[in-house]
């Protein structure tokens, strides 16, 4: 080990955000991520927003939900050094749960029934793509705010949609902050007052317009689901502001989680660009699932062996050395598109005897410094 | 009848990186190949497929990239605008109601706005004629969003016919909901020989069968690795006097056990899958892709 200082293991960082395309391993090295501060004595939760919800299998438990769960580590008791890891914690966002818990946290008990019966409130927190956003948010904040993690590891879906994540508490603040609330919901709620008549009556012509789109009818349950969350905004408000202020802090840093495949190069920077646009901290780049280099012995031990099985050894070489060398290509490309940013490669695992134990080998890999 | 011939409309799914953007624009490649006119559509995308494909760039209008192939890159800003031109009607008020910060920040805040003004342009692609009354489109491959996104997409018709009343977010729901779940209309399965793809692709077709009854005719298993060493091989004892070979050939046994496996495992849901094998990726790009449409080509119970 050099006895310079490393921006590994991230000692400073309290919350680390994965993000990357999708297929690379993103809740495999997430976990693996919170594994590593855990076993390094800092309390540690991996929480995933990935509504593919793939952190159970890589953590290689049956069932994962909304609320967090202690990760037993006694079964690598013969693997880690350290005599007594940290608590290891889980979870896996359910959008469901998460809006109910947030409505039944910060409402009162009229208010309650009053959203839980109304018809966009079931689609808002089942179905409907953008909501996962919000919920994610509120979850941070509460992950955050309200626990005692020394480290959050939050995993997040594919390409587009992490970026979603990043702008939902803009967009939220954008909403609820402007004239938006204004022009629309006080004419609602002056309306409301009188009854619709009033409100069908109006003049307003953004009001007019979109019931061309929605129908008049919609538009009127609509503004009664906004009404009835209306004492609600405030809060909304103030947990987005701080969110975003999180998002920024310097305790806060992003990991990009990539393989080696040519045609991902041109997805991390996208993911580069736009969290530099945004003055987001990166950390790293995780490069996962890399076939390195086979060792040149290889080759002669290979001339040695009995015909038919040399034949087979010849053609299982010739596939992996193709592959090695694809890789090979992609990451000095990774390196000249981002000197600046410690660059992480884990090699192609073999599967370890259980996927706590593969976690652990992947976790010590990316505690290694990154080769000179 | 093969498992595709009779689609029009074939979204392209699974777990992200399982190579649904290769396997959409083979298929493309194939039929226009076929002289049949084909559209090929990317959702928000960064001009993935035009990089694979060499062409030129994807437009927001259905645009002819070489013969028989046309290229749509489906975005929200100009779909919304195309849309809501035609119900106003009248340019100025279009410009007066969305184009002020106001709205653009309403429009933002509605969840699942983006995604149905995104299905309603796709779906009115899907329908268009030609003036001789044949559909302008003979196939219409969308290189679809991933897990997770594609069943919310795709059931969303349903979802707002359970919330909004009658009126015309309603109608534009239903046409929606026939359109999706017609016969000619259906999801194409990707998944790979990993035992948390296998995993995702069963829920996912659980999902799109249950929320948004969708028709998924075959699955597609991409890398598969044929065996190669019979697992008394392993243990050969030359092999094991070898340190470096050893592991090779046990990566490479793994390997294609996990393959068979699931092949085995997907079988169960009595659903064509078809193996496509692991291509070296080649430069330009396109070769991979042709290579890819090569081999989809011989599997003539697919096509």
């Amino acid at each position: 080990m050099s006895t310079h200082p490393s921006p590994w293991p991230l000692a400073s960082i309290e919350v680390l955000i994965c993000v990357g395309p999708g297929g690379v391993g993103k809740t495999t090295l997430a976990a693996a991520l919170a594994l590593q501060g855990a076993a390094l004595g800092r309390k540690s939760l991996v929480c995933t927003i990935d509504p593919a919800k793939r952190l159970a299998s890589a953590l290689g438990i049956h069932h994962l939900g909304n609320h967090e769960a202690l990760i037993p580590l006694e079964s690598l008791s013969r693997l880690n050094p350290s005599p007594s890891p940290a608590p290891f914690w889980a979870m896996m966002l359910d959008m469901k749960h998460a809006w109910d818990e947030l409505i039944s946290n910060h409402a009162t008990p009229s208010q309650k029934t009053h959203i839980f019966n109304n018809r966009f409130y079931h689609s808002l927190s089942n179905a409907l793509a953008g909501s996962q956003e919000y919920i994610a948010i509120e979850k941070l904040w509460e992950l955050k705010m309200r626990r005692d993690y020394a480290l959050l590891v939050l995993d997040t879906p594919p390409t587009a949609s992490a970026l979603d994540f990043l702008d939902a508490p803009s967009r939220l603040l954008g909403f609820l902050d402007t004239a938006v609330s204004k022009r629309l919901f006080m004419p609602m709620l002056a309306a409301s007052r009188w009854g619709f008549g009033l409100w069908k009556n109006s003049n307003n012509l953004l009001l007019k317009t979109l019931s061309r789109f929605v129908g008049m009818q919609t538009l009127e349950q609509l503004s009664d689901f906004l009404l009835s969350m209306g004492q609600l905004y405030d809060g909304f408000r103030e947990r987005a502001y701080q969110t975003q202020t999180l998002l920024q802090a310097p305790s806060t840093a992003f990991a990009i989680v990539t393989t080696p495949h040519h045609e991902r190069i041109s997805e991390v920077q996208h993911f580069l660009d736009t969290l530099h646009q945004r003055n987001l901290q990166v950390a790293s780049i995780l490069v996962n699932q890399v076939h390195l280099p086979l060792n040149p012995l290889l080759h002669e031990e290979l001339q040695q062996l009995p015909k038919p099985l040399a034949k087979k050894m010849e053609r299982a070489y010739v596939a992996y050395e193709q592959q090695a060398s694809e890789d090979a290509r992609s990451l000095q490309k990774l390196h000249a598109l981002c000197p600046n940013i410690p660059l992480k490669t884990i090699p192609l695992l073999p599967n370890g005897s259980s996927e706590l134990e593969r976690l652990w080998h992947i976790s010590q890999i990316l505690l290694k410094h990154p080769p000179s | 009848m093969t498992a595709l011939s009779p689609k029009r409309l074939l979204f392209v799914s699974g777990k992200g990186g399982v190579g649904k953007s290769s396997v959409a624009a083979a298929l493309a490649l194939l039929y226009s190949q076929e002289k049949k006119q084909t559209l090929l559509v990317e959702v928000n995308s960064l001009g993935r497929l035009s990089s694979l494909l060499a062409c030129p760039s994807s437009h927001i209008e259905p645009k002819l990239v070489e013969p028989y192939l046309w290229m749509l890159n489906l975005q929200f800003q100009s779909a919304l605008r195309e849309y809501a031109l035609m119900v106003l009607k009248y340019e100025p008020l279009y410009r007066t109601v969305f184009e002020n910060r106001w709205t653009q920040q309403l429009l933002h805040f509605i969840p699942s706005l983006q995604e149905l003004v995104l299905l309603g342009k796709l779906l009115f692609h899907a329908q268009e004629k030609t003036p001789e009354g044949k559909y302008r489109f003979d196939k219409i491959i969308v290189d679809a969003p991933a897990t997770g996104h594609i069943t919310r997409l795709l059931s969303l018709p349903s979802v707002l016919l359970r919330t909004v009343p009658p009126g015309p977010l309603a109608q534009e729901a239903q046409w929606m909901e026939t359109a999706l779940q017609a016969p000619s209309t259906a999801t194409l399965l990707v998944s790979l020989p990993t035992e948390m793809a296998v995993q995702e692709t069963l829920e996912l077709h659980v999902a799109l069968q249950t929320q948004a009854h969708m028709h998924i005719p075959a699955l597609l298993l991409n890398r598969f690795v044929p065996p190669l060493f019979e697992k008394d091989e392993l243990q050969h004892p030359t092999l094991l006097k070898y340190p470096h070979l050893l592991p090779l050939a046990l990566q490479h046994y793994t390997l294609a056990k996990e393959s068979l496996d699931a092949f085995s495992h997907l079988s169960q849901l009595h659903i064509p899958v078809f193996k496509l094998p692991c291509l070296p990726s080649e430069y330009p790009a396109r070769n991979t892709v042709s290579s890819l449409a090569a081999h989809l080509q011989k599997m003539k119970e697919l096509l």
